[in-house]
């Protein structure tokens, strides 16, 4: 694939554990191109949000490469891999991670602000809106519910306009039919801003939605033909 | 790629927030309180030390009759008079001399003070005009061609008021009895009688001839600000020119010796209340760094760099200790101000207005104070792994003992001296501090060490709370450290303020002495004492006084010019007052050496240590004087440390009576007049005319005013430091709210009832506290010892019940502090406990 924007080469991860080192991912290599969208699937413990974590410069690969728009995560300092995810890169966690202290407008404005993109407050508030949240803009988080919170966190994860947005099991922590609402409302952001979508799910409806998966088992990746 | 972090402004709005925010967490609300006490403290002592040091210069001032003065034994330059005119101060000449005045066939030798118009730029001359019968306050000198004369110099003279004395070649009229001159304090016990005239008629009198041994004094007055700068201006002449600066804060050794052990105290308590609020800093900042771990993971994810999180916490410490110091500085000022009013009909004289350095300073103290325990702390947080967002497992390790205890010390050292301004008192203090803290942090880990050995060997469901304790030794080893430290600090400060009170309580009782007898020849001493003994007045005795000139120490003359030091070249330069001891007075401590016993050789000295010290004289060595013609010579065989505080008769030197004997001298005594009976003195003076009667009732009550204060503001200090002790018992305790809160939940899940639970706890706080406070007391009995006996130059009583009340206290706070905590934890739902957790 030419038009590679993640592109994981000979990835490989290990721990050190009581044990000594303990491998989590063997050798991953798969390329996501521009504005696709890519599922990340297995059992618990297969290290599929290991994997995230390193695509997306949370945390560095013990060895192999992983490239975002080209540049090598593992050459770049922990400074710089933090701006290119305030730049380039969205965020959506099962555990949602709003700041409990901030309100639901503040939390989408922090990205812009780090960024010191202009008109950030006319920004975040439209992002509130687009996700039909721009009545709760003054609440914290603990005053909304799961599928508000989450809500929130893709205005946050939306409103820098990111080449690639990685989730961490999105729905994890909704009940059924809001995450069928939060999905949806996801994947249509996704479209409007023809992001590229790397997704972490146990969901099997979820990954039949992605254009491409990958599939973990034990820290080893199967092939398994990519939908269309 | 290119910086993009916010700038600035943008730091200081995403700080602003997220300290608006914060502002709700238990641990940065503990982090405002023990800054907004440790500012209020600084401010409130601050304030009142400021003033009350104010109120005594200006007090002192009057002593002068100047706020300051130039004296030398020639002319002083005329252009520091022009330049001290040109700045606006107010100047005043005077000319001292010994000379000998006459009238019909009587000549008597007399000191000699021509003064100008001017005099006196501060305090007021007492003269009883003819006809009056009490003296009247004036700012003026005599006119010319009248002189004003003691009233001993009619006695011995057989002179009126309005007669004419034969001062030199001229003649003047004795217009008024000089009852009190302001800036006569420094020389009270000098044997001849006072003349003041007026500098125009010198030239008249022909005295000031080529040879004649005259003191110039230029007098100053004005603003502080310029007088400051004047007197440094003079200063750096002074050597060079001949002459010596004299300021208003070199009189009165007393209450100098009094407010130097107020200062000394309320800048220890001072500095105390701020580690212990640094302390209460550092404990709650720590405890906030551990919660926000998570939240700072967040912020990594969404792209904050370090420098964008160094800078963000650097912008939140600093509106946090903005805003905390500056209600600091405002409770503070508030406080003093209050307590200033309350004093106000206890205490005498006016004090000066509160100035606003004592709070600006207290506010940027407080900021340092704030970047120097917290910033380490949440500094570490910019190591937080990102990827913590995924897995909570991460270890975040937090800023290492060298980053805590280098940010803690660096901010006391700066702090310190500028609080106390003593840098001795701070070095001592902070090594005091440093030992402490390893002694609890060594004994504390012994402990702990010895409780998980014996705990190895047992189970029951009560021994949790043990376990709890050794588990954690980290935290918990913080914990002993922060309230053992408080503990150490506020029984230290208890055991030491009980002392002082004590001290001062005992050495100015209600009786002490308010007037001064001198100048009683030997014949009248038997009468004397006979008079006072009927009118019912116990006198401390009755001590000679010779007047005596240092010739030679060991063999080698002793010549002013010999020293350095300003002081020892005038001592060296005048002749002092000898006297006499059969035993150590009870005002009196012997430093060094033994004091004599009777039938011992009486060719001894016993000086006071500090004037030893001055004129270099040390114990063994042999010291000459010259006594009218005769030499006199000893060994010094004791140096003491006086009392001044007393307020009694007291000498730099004395000797065996026997030593003494056969040398020509007077006598000096001095008692308490009881209330209402100034007709003693009256009866006194017709008796005994050419007795010379002191009356100190007012510097008296200027010295009990100074400890009214000092004592006032002691009581108000240690209330601050027993605030931040508190706040540190509460910090201490609330770190650990995060673990308890849990593992009281997953108890109360296993079925563990409300009892069981309290047990637990109470043993794990009570044990707590009783390690920290018996740690804690021991090092505040050997602190107090320490400080009374050597820094404080005090009698140190040991006192066993503070102490088993200090520990007994610790462990009581301790516990009730995590009781009250459990009692919260016990509240919490058990679901949104575990789910938060998680």
């Amino acid at each position: 694939m030419t038009d590679g924007l993640v592109i994981a080469e000979h990835l490989c991860k290990e721990f050190a554990g009581p044990e000594g080192l303990l491998r989590v991912l063997d050798d991953i290599n798969f390329t996501v191109a521009r504005g696709t969208t890519c599922a990340i699937v297995g059992a618990s413990g297969s290290g599929k949000s290991t994997l995230l974590g390193l695509l997306a410069g949370l945390e560095v690969p013990s060895s192999g490469r992983c490239l975002v728009g080209g540049q090598d995560l593992a050459n770049m300092d922990e400074d710089a891999r933090a701006r290119l995810r305030n730049e380039r890169i969205g965020f959506v966690f099962q555990q949602f991670h709003l700041l409990g202290t901030l309100t639901a407008l503040e939390n989408v404005l922090l990205p812009l602000e780090l960024a010191r993109r202009p008109h950030a407050r006319q920004t975040a508030s439209a992002a509130l809106a687009r996700v039909g949240l721009a009545a709760r803009a003054g609440h914290l988080p603990r005053q909304l519910s799961g599928g508000e919170q989450q809500r929130v966190a893709l205005a946050r994860a939306f409103c820098t306009n990111p080449e690639v947005l990685f989730a961490d099991e999105p729905t994890g922590n909704l009940d059924t039919r809001t995450a069928a609402q939060v999905m949806d409302l996801m994947f249509e952001l996704n479209r409007e801003h023809a992001t590229t979508l790397i997704l972490v799910t146990h969901d099997e409806k979820l990954a039949q939605r992605c254009a491409m998966r990958v599939t973990l088992e034990a820290g080893r990746q199967h092939p398994d033909p990519a939908h269309d | 790629m290119t910086d993009r972090a916010p700038g600035p402004l943008g730091l200081l709005r995403l700080g602003a927030r997220a300290l608006r925010r914060d502002l709700r967490n238990p641990h940065l609300v503990v982090v405002a309180i023990a800054l907004v006490i440790a500012v209020a403290g600084m401010t409130a002592v601050g304030t009142f030390t400021d003033r009350v040091q104010r109120a005594l210069t200006a007090q002192a001032g009057s002593l002068l009759a100047a706020d300051l003065a130039l004296q030398s034994s020639r002319p002083l330059p005329a252009e520091l008079r022009t330049r001290a005119a040109a700045e606006g101060l107010g100047v005043s000449e005077q000319i001292n001399m010994r000379s000998m005045v006459s009238h019909a066939d009587g000549l008597q030798m007399v000191e000699l003070k021509a003064v100008d118009q001017a005099y006196p730029l501060r305090g007021e001359v007492q003269v009883i005009s003819p006809g009056a019968d009490r003296p009247a306050p004036l700012r003026t000198g005599p006119r010319a061609g009248e002189i004003w004369v003691e009233s001993r110099l009619l006695g011995l003279l057989s002179l009126e008021v309005g007669a004419a004395l034969k001062v030199g070649a001229t003649e003047l009229r004795i217009a008024g009895v000089l009852a009190l001159e302001p800036d006569r304090a420094g020389d009270l016990f000098s044997i001849a009688p006072r003349v003041m005239m007026n500098l125009a008629d010198l030239p008249a009198t022909r005295l000031v001839l080529p040879g004649s041994r005259l003191q110039y004094a230029l007098a100053l007055a004005g603003p502080e600000s310029k007088v400051e700068t004047f007197a440094k201006l003079a200063r750096g002449q002074a050597r060079k020119q001949g002459f010596r600066v004299v300021s208003p804060d070199e009189a009165r050794p007393e209450v100098r010796s009094a407010l130097d052990h107020a200062r000394q105290f309320l800048s220890l308590a001072a500095l105390v209340a701020t580690t212990l609020a640094g302390l209460a800093i550092l404990v709650a900042a720590h405890s906030f760094a551990r919660e926000q771990v998570d939240t700072i993971a967040i912020w990594r994810t969404l792209g904050a760099t370090r420098s964008t999180l160094g800078w963000l916490h650097t912008a939140q410490i600093a509106l946090l200790g903005l805003v905390a110091s500056a209600t600091g500085a405002a409770l503070g000022s508030g406080l003093e101000f209050g307590l200033s009013r309350a004093l106000a009909g206890l205490v005498q004289g006016e004090m000066p207005a509160a100035s606003v350095r004592p709070a600006l300073s207290g506010i940027l103290a407080g900021v340092l104070a704030l970047m120097g325990f917290a910033l380490p702390q949440l500094l570490a947080l910019r190591e937080v792994s990102p990827a913590r967002v995924l897995r909570r497992d991460l270890p975040w390790r937090g800023p290492g003992p060298g980053m805590i205890a280098g940010g803690a010390l660096a901010s006391i050292g700066l702090l310190a001296p500028w609080q106390s301004g003593d840098v001795r008192l701070t070095l001592w203090a902070l090594g005091g501090l440093s030992a402490c803290l390893v002694l609890l942090f060594v004994c504390g880990r012994a402990a702990l060490w010895l409780l998980d050995a014996w705990l190895r060997r047992r189970t029951a469901w009560w021994l949790t709370g043990f376990t709890n304790l050794t588990r954690r030794p980290g935290l918990v080893g913080l914990q002993i450290c922060a309230l053992g430290m408080s503990l150490a600090a506020i029984t230290l400060l208890g055991l030491v303020r009980s002392d002082l009170v004590a001290n001062w309580t005992e050495s100015l009782p209600p009786d002490a002495p308010d007037q001064f007898l001198i100048n009683i020849e030997p014949e009248e001493v038997a009468a004397l004492e006979a008079f006072l003994a009927g009118e019912g007045i116990n006198t401390g005795g009755v001590w000679p006084m010779v007047r005596a000139r240092l010739v030679s120490v060991n063999d080698r003359p002793v010549q002013p010019e010999d020293f350095a030091d300003p002081r020892a070249r005038r001592l060296a330069d005048r002749e002092f007052n000898l006297s006499t001891a059969d035993r150590l007075k009870h005002d009196n401590r012997l430093v060094a050496g033994q004091f004599w016993q009777a039938g011992e050789d009486p060719a001894q000295f016993s000086f006071e240590v500090e004037i030893a010290q001055t004129l270099g004289i040390k114990l063994g060595d042999t010291v000459s004087y010259r006594i009218a013609d005769r030499m006199l010579t000893g060994k010094v065989t004791s140096l003491r440390a006086v009392n001044w505080e007393t307020m009694e008769a007291n000498f730099f030197v004395v000797s065996p009576p026997a030593f003494l004997e056969g040398y020509p001298a007077t006598h000096i005594t001095s008692f308490k007049l009881p209330t209402g009976r100034e007709d003693i003195l009256k009866s006194l003076s017709t008796r005994h005319p050419s007795v010379t009667v002191i009356d100190v009732q007012a510097l008296l009550q200027q010295v009990r005013g100074v400890m009214d204060r000092a004592l006032a503001a002691i009581e108000f200090v240690f209330f601050f430091t027993l605030a931040a002790s508190v706040v540190v018992v509460f910090a201490a305790v609330e770190a650990t709210h995060g673990e308890r809160l849990h593992d009281v939940t997953v108890m109360k899940t296993l079925g563990a009832t409300r009892d069981r639970i309290l047990v637990v706890t109470s043993l794990e706080f009570a044990s707590l506290g009783a390690l920290a406070g018996v740690i804690g007391t021991v090092a505040a009995s050997l602190g107090a010892w320490w400080l009374a006996t050597r820094l404080l130059n005090m009698e140190y009583h040991f006192n066993g019940t503070a102490l088993l009340l200090g520990a007994s206290l610790g462990t009581l706070a301790v516990w009730l502090a995590g009781l009250r905590a459990v009692v919260g934890a016990w509240r919490q739902p058990v679901a949104q406990v575990l789910r938060e957790w998680t």
